[in-house]
């Protein structure tokens, strides 16, 4: 007997010596949770300076400045249940060698060049001011980068016969002043159409956006949440989160209830459903993105 | 979810083998048998997944009180965690990307549990479980300041959960008994803070458990426990008791819907039992592989209902050591019935001393002979318990003994009343083994069981008062006594005394029906009278005080009226009768202890007159009832010697 009280008496002190652990975790990991995963992304760094508040009718708003760029877009705004369309073809080609900076040094942008022709399913694109505008001590400041290629179609008096056609294809020709015609066709996505539906309320902290589109699983998704300035036009996009394209994402409170109400009286929901590709373009590597945007307005929460 | 009914040490039958399934709450809350009085539990556990964890799995106290057994248990290794991501991801300003995290951990911390024996065959408990949901959840944080940016913030949900269940026993025999359980009876929960956790909250949902336990020998136990979810378990026992302990061996198998395959686990655990320890070493055995690494989907479609068990459970073995603290001895002999024979007359008190007045059916619990010594305590009469007697019964033998009181000589007992013995039975110990009280009917001093023979008890109480009394009557007629010759001197003693105290005295009947009551010579000489009972032991006292041989003679066959007179021996042999009388009617011949004749005179004391007509009436009871109507022969008639 005491010879078994030893024995216990051993196994209970190596135990206690051993037994400082606790139960292990079970690590989770699925595909299934893709469903709600997002990617977010900050794009206005400030709201104050309006460098960030240039449209961005496309997916690449403050990056793809310092990128030459053929952006093909068919747009649609929501205010207030009115929906209105638009079309925009645009190329830009920045001069690498030709830098801008504001007064503190920052690079805000390239001087552009126009080196020939362009053409959108054969309509020639006109050739318009390029102009950004960006805070610059304490002062907003307006500055022409140069021309860019451009068909518009929609609200407004410049009217272009291009019509954004949803999943097909859009041709694009570069007729270079010097050198062989470049030719290529850039193909276009699914129209997409969303839905923002607001729940809860930032007293119980319960804030959230339910967002829904026509789910197509197209690679290329984005949505970009963006507010809008108190008594002005000028929208800043704020986040861009990437997710997939399967019609639902709610966004998570945390990202609404901090957006100043003093500040901005109104928020923008932008689904993006675009083609990205690169292309040579006369020796400038090209972003070439075809996209269609739904962008919806609603009162700031 | 999973089922409830998984026992950490294995699913063994409850009263098989003490103290094996001691630290389920899970589902055994009517679980009574197994402690004595303090029993202190650990237990560590140790898991298989990637890697090996050991860890302090719980620590319990029970407490036996009686039919009642209470049990506090804390368990800090019984948690489950999990780590997932949450899905979400900052893009950094230089191109980095961070995924959030998330870590949920479910606890059970603290369990109180309660049950109650009624009888051998009925227990009932009920268990009270604290647990605590800690989920903590990164999350995207925006900063708007000079600089927007994105920050990770950590959001921390404490979710505490109370719950309540109930379960029932009942042991139809020694081969079969069922239970039932409530499952999630009654639950309490704090509201979570953030709305994304309702989820993953613990599933609570109500359920009912129902289970056997079938003996078909004394050392196998086969279990089957079902639940409303129709999870099962099913297991066998087998023990083996030696001489140095109880070795037990359990093999248990559980299916539940949440999990795979249709067994998904099994459970072997062995123990062994001691006297002052038990050991238990049980494990149990996942069918399909468990990886450290787990399905996000199953977790949050399926949630999970129990911490121990669930689908994403690992291998496990486990060690508990309970030690039992008793202070208690433990039962070895069980009081079955007391039979109270007679009630208690205190004047009776040698009565008691070798006659009992009680008998107690016993049954040894043990398989060794015992001793077993017995006491009794009569409030109102005793102080403390008497023990008296000693006895020797077989293992597992059941038999009747006999239980003695003890009467204190000078016990002053003023009315009759109802009152109770407390009586004990020990084995070994100063503590008794059981114990059980009976009503019993205390008596009153002067009372009298109506048994001629113990009419000496009130005779020879006060004796030093008689003989104070009679001395002063001889020596008041002491120069009368020295003329009358030494043979005849018992005889004039007898006369005078009695012509002395009889013409104060009246008699006074006894109105009690059933007893009579008796008085003592010292009361009934301040009393001035008595009845018949009491005057023939006033002067069968006051003879004998002085040494003259008295007797009483109890005539019972007068119409159920008893009476009683006195026998004096005058010491005079039969020659010598003539001195007295020379009728042969009014003396009788007895041999004294060496078988020499004696003349013995009947007096009756209720005459009331002087001692010749007492003499004379006395002879005549004697004769009519003694001798011609054969009284003595028959028995109608007892001659009891006072001495």
């Amino acid at each position: 007997m005491n010879y078994l009280i030893k024995i216990s008496f051993l196994l209970l002190t190596l135990f206690i010596l051993y037994s400082c652990d606790k139960p292990s975790p079970t690590e989770l990991v699925d595909g299934s949770i893709q469903d709600d995963n997002i990617e977010v992304e900050v794009i206005a760094k400030d709201t104050e300076d309006e460098f960030y508040s240039n449209g961005f009718d496309t997916s690449g708003v403050s990056q793809n400045q310092i990128n030459s760029i053929i952006s093909i877009t068919g747009g649609k705004i929501t205010v207030l249940g009115q929906t209105e369309k638009y079309s925009i073809a645009q190329t830009i080609i920045y001069d690498k060698s030709n830098p801008v900076y504001n007064s503190l040094g920052r690079l805000i942008g390239y001087k552009t060049i126009t080196p020939g022709t362009i053409r959108f399913n054969n309509l020639l694109t006109r050739l318009v001011d390029f102009r950004i505008k960006y805070r610059d001590a304490g002062q907003i400041l307006d500055t022409l980068l140069g021309k860019k290629y451009v068909l518009y179609k929609g609200r407004g008096f410049f009217q272009d016969s291009f019509e954004f056609p949803y999943n097909s294809q859009v041709s694009f020709s570069f007729n270079p002043l010097i050198g062989n015609t470049v030719n290529f066709n850039v193909p276009t996505p699914v129209e997409v159409t969303g839905t923002v539906r607001i729940e809860g309320n930032r007293v119980q902290r319960n804030l959230k956006a339910i967002l829904e589109w026509n789910g197509t699983n197209n690679p290329y998704f984005s949505i970009i949440i963006g507010a809008g300035k108190r008594n002005s036009r000028e929208v800043f996009p704020l986040y861009r989160i990437k997710t997939s394209d399967d019609g639902r994402l709610i966004i998570p409170s945390k990202l609404l209830m901090d957006i100043s109400r003093d500040r901005f009286d109104r928020l923008s929901f932008t689904f993006i459903r675009s083609f990205d590709n690169r292309e040579n373009l006369n020796e400038h590597n090209v972003f070439v993105s075809s996209q269609s945007i739904h962008t919806i307005y609603i009162a700031l929460p | 979810m999973a089922q409830n009914s998984f026992d950490i040490n294995g699913y063994w039958a409850n009263g098989l083998i003490p103290n094996a399934r001691i630290n389920s709450l899970e589902l055994n809350q009517s679980n009574f048998s197994g402690v004595r009085d303090w029993l202190f539990s650990i237990t560590y556990s140790s898991e298989f997944s990637d890697k090996s964890n050991s860890y302090l799995y719980q620590i319990s106290a029970y407490k036996n009180f009686n039919n009642h057994l209470f049990h506090l248990r804390y368990t800090p290794g019984l948690q489950k965690e999990f780590l997932f991501s949450t899905g979400q991801t900052i893009l950094l300003s230089d191109s980095n990307s961070q995924s959030l995290k998330a870590d949920y951990v479910y606890k059970e911390l603290f369990g109180f549990g309660y049950s109650y024996s009624f009888n051998e065959k009925f227990n009932a408990g009920f268990s009270l479980r604290f647990f605590n949901q800690d989920f903590t959840q990164e999350v995207i944080k925006p900063v708007f300041s000079d600089t927007n940016y994105l920050m990770i913030e950590t959001e921390k949900d404490e979710i505490d959960l109370w719950k309540a269940d109930l379960s029932f026993a009942y042991k139809f025999n020694n081969n079969l008994s069922i239970y039932l359980s409530s499952i999630n009876l009654l639950s309490s929960e704090s509201k979570p803070l953030y709305d994304y956790n309702r989820n993953y909250l613990l599933k609570k949902e109500r359920g009912l458990s129902i289970g056997f336990s079938f003996m078909p020998f004394n050392s196998t136990a086969i279990n089957f426990n079902y639940e409303s979810d129709k999870s099962f378990s099913a297991s066998i026992n087998q023990i083996l008791k030696l001489n140095f302990g109880t070795f037990g061996f359990a093999l248990s198998a559980y299916h539940d819907k949440s999990q795979n395959p249709f067994i998904n686990s099994l459970a072997p655990s062995i123990i062994y039992s001691a006297s002052l320890f038990d050991i238990v070493l049980s494990g149990v055995k996942y069918s399909e592989k468990r990886k450290q690494v787990s399905s996000f989907s199953k977790f949050s479609e399926d949630g999970i209902k129990n911490i121990l068990h669930n689908q994403f459970s690992f291998d496990r073995v486990n060690l508990s050591v309970n030690f039992k603290l008793n202070t208690k001895i433990e039962q070895r002999i069980k009081i079955l019935d007391v039979d109270i024979r007679k009630d208690i007359f205190p004047a009776l008190n040698e009565e008691y001393l070798d006659k009992p007045f009680a008998s107690a059916k016993v049954v040894n619990l043990t398989d060794k002979i015992l001793t077993v010594k017995p006491a009794v305590k009569i409030v109102g009469l005793n102080k403390d318990a008497i023990q008296i007697g000693s006895y020797q019964v077989a293992a597992f033998d059941t038999v009747e003994i006999p239980i003695y009181a003890f009467i204190p000589e000078y016990s002053e007992i003023s009315k009759t009343e109802l009152s109770y013995a407390e009586i004990f039975i020990y084995s070994a110990s100063e503590q008794a083994d059981d114990l059980t009280q009976k009503p019993v009917l205390l008596n009153s001093i002067n009372s009298w069981d109506g048994q001629v023979k113990n009419l000496r008890y009130f005779i020879k109480r006060d004796l030093s008062n008689s003989q104070n009394y009679s001395r002063q009557i001889i020596s008041f007629h002491k120069s009368e006594l020295d003329t009358i010759p030494i043979a005849l001197s018992d005889f004039y003693r007898a006369k005078l005394i009695f012509n002395s105290f009889i013409k104060d005295m009246t008699y006074i009947s006894d109105p009690r029906i059933k007893w009579d009551f008796v008085q003592y010579p010292s009361e009934t000489l301040k009393l001035k009278g008595g009845d018949c009972d009491d005057l023939s032991v006033l002067y069968s006292a006051l003879l004998e005080s002085i040494g003259i041989e008295t007797a009483l003679v109890d005539y019972r066959s007068r119409n159920d009226i008893r009476h009683v007179n006195v026998l004096v021996n005058t010491k005079l042999s039969p020659q010598q009768a003539f001195l007295i009388t020379e009728n042969d009617t009014k003396y009788f011949i007895r041999k004294n202890q060496f078988g020499i004749d004696e003349v013995w005179i009947a007096i009756e004391t209720t005459s009331l007159t002087d001692f010749d007509t007492a003499w004379n009436l006395g002879s005549e009871i004697f004769n009519d009832e003694a001798l011609n109507k054969m009284g003595l022969l028959n028995s109608n008639v007892q001659i009891i010697d006072v001495n």
